[in-house]
């Protein structure tokens, strides 16, 4: 990387230096830009199956995805799963972070085995937990056994609980990046200013959120950025769980998304994915720029 | 003003031609005939994508022609529970096979611009010997697209015997006989209508398939609403009070518990158990009954039976099957074509009885005997040939997002009203697409 004298002595990179960035910049441009430009051009372009001929059609696609009840609909939904994902997320993230802090045998082998989801492909993630949450299966059989009367319920099966639980599974499967990152955080907090509290007599819950806490702010602006935005683009868990079922419960907007595309609706599954842009730059904009606000200098 | 253009005109404004230029993909605006002149090819090699979910008396006939021709099939599998999102996604990047295997329904060839992407089949022997199947199976305004070997799907109500037996009922006759068996079956203790809304698609039958039958027979129902004579919103029309006798059935507590999240093969396995007494499904389940069972057909003869219930009579539906309906796409590769309408021959033509014999299922073309058919499907046979309806999503544009809507009515998300209110719009949207 050029160093602040570098790029000062010319107003730019020097050529040499600049050849580093060029894979990137290529790399960003074909996979990121030209299909993130061709989408948005798209998404006001009749596309369908049922013709090869394309046509402008203005905002007819988003119209038609309103007069469905797809494009609110699925705006909400995503918008609710994507807050309880970084909410369980984060909180479980820190959690565990806080329990596996100090780096010894034990705690690295508990970090192991909450990295292990992580790895795991999501596809198979979420048929294991729509197996193990059925009707008939592995967790109402425990439920079952521990409290009275006999436990059935469909945690997928209706409208409130699928979302939830959906949006769980996709926390789970997390979990483990979030708590790496705050381990992280935790890690380069100087020992001497934990210490100077413990001394003042501050004890471990006021440690950790009036010390430790607002040092964690760049890890949290990292984790919360994140997850929401990963769960704004979530996909295959809700397929491998729900279908977006039941009903459109949790047809997030890449589930609507995908719906419309298998139908042969090109153009409206393209205005779905700008849509999804949006959302994301919307969003993460301004929180980031929060969320730095409230870092504070170690 | 909307300004029409061609894809490789917007191809060449937009993103430099990225995406839009590989869409054309061999196909034009006039419909093509095949080419039957002059000896067929041999030594060419031509891809199918076909259906993970084929029998294996189809992988066996693609075996006998690439013996019986010198030609190569080269399989794509594309995976069943994704079929025609898949199918739809690949086809939509200009990518054609030199065989398609695809639904008969026009329904689903109209989303692949079929009468502009096919081959013309309309010349070729077996369209005569296909008779009315013909008509309606890879159709597209008297023009004859897909050979279809593969028996239509018929559907109505599968029913465990011995259930209604010991519940002293006998097979319905109409929903209003379904609803007071409901009742019935309930103070017996059995689940009376097992529903697998899980996989999507099946839920459908039940709330319009079967009910809407017998305004369907010879297409008469869909022909008035494409021709705009009909709504399917229309309040007092077949489809919204096929959705209402669905969602009083659903209201009065007719279906198990977990309608909406269980599977086809969960209601199959119910039904042939007895812990359920019908399963709204079609012909197509019975191989996986007989599979359920262990391959003993007689234990699925024995258990279960077949009838055709629609809205006030015995009546069945049926629509052209995937299985078995293959397609030449235009490639514009003249050899391969040419290829691609010799195997076309070959498959209803010299190895057509052989599949048949090997596939347990009745015949589709005229003149060739079928085999020995398990008690089950004879029974299916019969309400097909009774005079069955025309599956009323098979000529439907846009009717393909009936599956998911029916399955918010089932989840208590939407009202019958509202479901026929969107299904209006689909089919507006279609008929938008098609330039209409």
């Amino acid at each position: 990387m050029a160093t602040v004298a570098e790029r000062s002595r010319t107003g730019r990179l020097r050529p040499g230096l600049a050849l580093f960035a060029l894979p990137s910049v290529v790399l960003v441009l074909v996979f990121f830009l030209v299909p993130f430009l061709a989408n948005a051009v798209f998404a006001f372009v009749r596309w369908t199956g049922y013709s090869d001929t394309l046509s402008w059609t203005g905002l007819t696609n988003f119209e038609l995805l309103n007069q469905l009840g797809i494009l609110g609909h699925a705006i909400r939904i995503t918008v609710i799963y994507a807050v309880i994902t970084m909410a369980v997320q984060n909180g479980v993230g820190l959690a565990l972070a806080t329990a596996l802090e100090k780096t010894n045998r034990v705690n690295t082998i508990f970090r192991s085995i909450f990295f292990i989801p992580v790895l795991m492909s999501p596809l198979a993630a979420g048929y294991i937990w729509s197996a193990v949450l059925s009707p008939d299966g592995p967790a109402n059989d425990f439920l079952s056994a521990v409290l009275p009367g006999s436990i059935h319920y469909a945690y997928l099966g209706h409208g409130v609980s699928a979302l939830v639980t959906v949006a769980c599974i996709d926390a789970w499967k997390w979990s483990g990046l979030a708590t790496l990152v705050y381990i992280a955080g935790l890690n380069r907090i100087p020992a001497q200013l934990t210490e100077a509290a413990r001394i003042d007599g501050a004890g471990p819950w006021r440690r950790f959120w009036s010390v430790k806490f607002p040092l964690l702010a760049p890890a949290v602006t990292f984790n919360v950025v994140i997850t929401l935005v990963g769960a704004f683009s979530a996909l295959d868990a809700v397929f491998a769980t729900t279908g977006g079922g039941p009903g459109d419960a949790t047809t997030l907007l890449n589930v609507a998304l995908y719906l419309q595309y298998g139908q042969s609706y090109f153009g409206q599954a393209s205005a779905l994915g700008l849509v999804v842009t949006l959302l994301v730059v919307v969003t993460a904009v301004p929180l980031i720029t929060w969320l730095r606000r409230r870092e504070v200098p170690m | 003003m909307r300004t029409s253009i061609r894809r490789s005109a917007l191809a060449a404004s937009v993103v430099a031609g990225l995406a839009v230029s590989a869409c054309g993909g061999g196909s034009s605006d006039t419909p093509a005939a095949v080419n039957t002149a002059g000896s067929a090819p041999t030594g060419v090699t031509l891809t199918l994508w076909h259906n993970t979910a084929d029998p294996q008396a189809l992988l066996d006939l693609y075996q006998k022609y690439e013996t019986a021709s010198g030609n190569t099939i080269q399989l794509v599998d594309v995976p069943s529970a994704t079929y025609p999102p898949t199918i739809q996604s690949k086809w939509a990047t200009g990518e054609r096979p030199d065989l398609l295997e695809w639904h008969g329904n026009k329904t689903d060839l109209l989303a692949l611009n079929g009468a502009n992407t096919m081959l013309d089949l309309s010349s070729l022997a077996f369209v005569a010997k296909e008779g009315d199947l013909a008509k309606v199976a890879g159709n597209i305004d008297g023009k004859v697209y897909a050979a279809s070997i593969g028996f239509p799907s018929v559907s109505g109500l599968f029913y465990n015997k011995q259930v209604l037996a010991k519940a002293g009922i006998a097979a319905p006759t109409s929903y209003a006989d379904l609803t007071a068996d409901c009742a019935k079956l309930k103070t017996a203790g059995v689940t009376p209508i097992y529903v697998a809304g899980g996989d999507g698609w099946p839920p459908q039958i039940l709330a319009g398939w079967n009910y809407m039958a017998e305004s369907n027979v010879g297409a008469a129902y869909s022909d008035d609403v494409n021709a705009g004579r009909a709504k399917v919103s229309d309040r007092n029309g077949p489809l919204v009070a096929g959705l209402k006798a669905f969602d009083s059935l659903r209201t009065s507590g007719c279906f198990n518990a977990d309608a909406t999240t269980a599977k086809w093969t969960d209601s199959l396995k119910a039904l042939l158990d007895g812990r359920t007494a019908f399963v709204a499904q079609n012909s197509d389940s019975i191989s996986q009954l007989d599979t359920i069972a262990g391959g003993d057909t007689k234990k699925v003869d024995d258990a279960i039976g077949f009838v055709g219930v629609s809205a006030t009579k015995q009546l069945a539906n049926y629509a052209p099957t995937v299985l078995g309906t293959f397609y030449a796409p235009k490639t514009g590769d003249a050899m391969k074509e040419r290829a691609a309408a010799d195997f076309v021959d070959f498959i209803t033509g010299k190895g057509y009885a052989d599949y048949v014999q090997a596939s347990g299922a009745p015949p589709t073309l005229s003149g060739t005997g079928g085999p020995q058919l398990q008690g089950l499907w004879q029974e299916v046979q019969a309400a097909y040939q009774a005079g069955a309806g025309l599956t009323v999503i098979s000529q439907l544009p846009g009717f393909n997002n009936f599956g998911p809507e029916v399955d918010k009515l089932l989840a208590g998300q939407e009202n019958p009203q509202q479901t026929a209110d969107k299904m209006q719009t689909y089919l507006l949207q279609a008929q938008a697409a098609m330039g209409k």
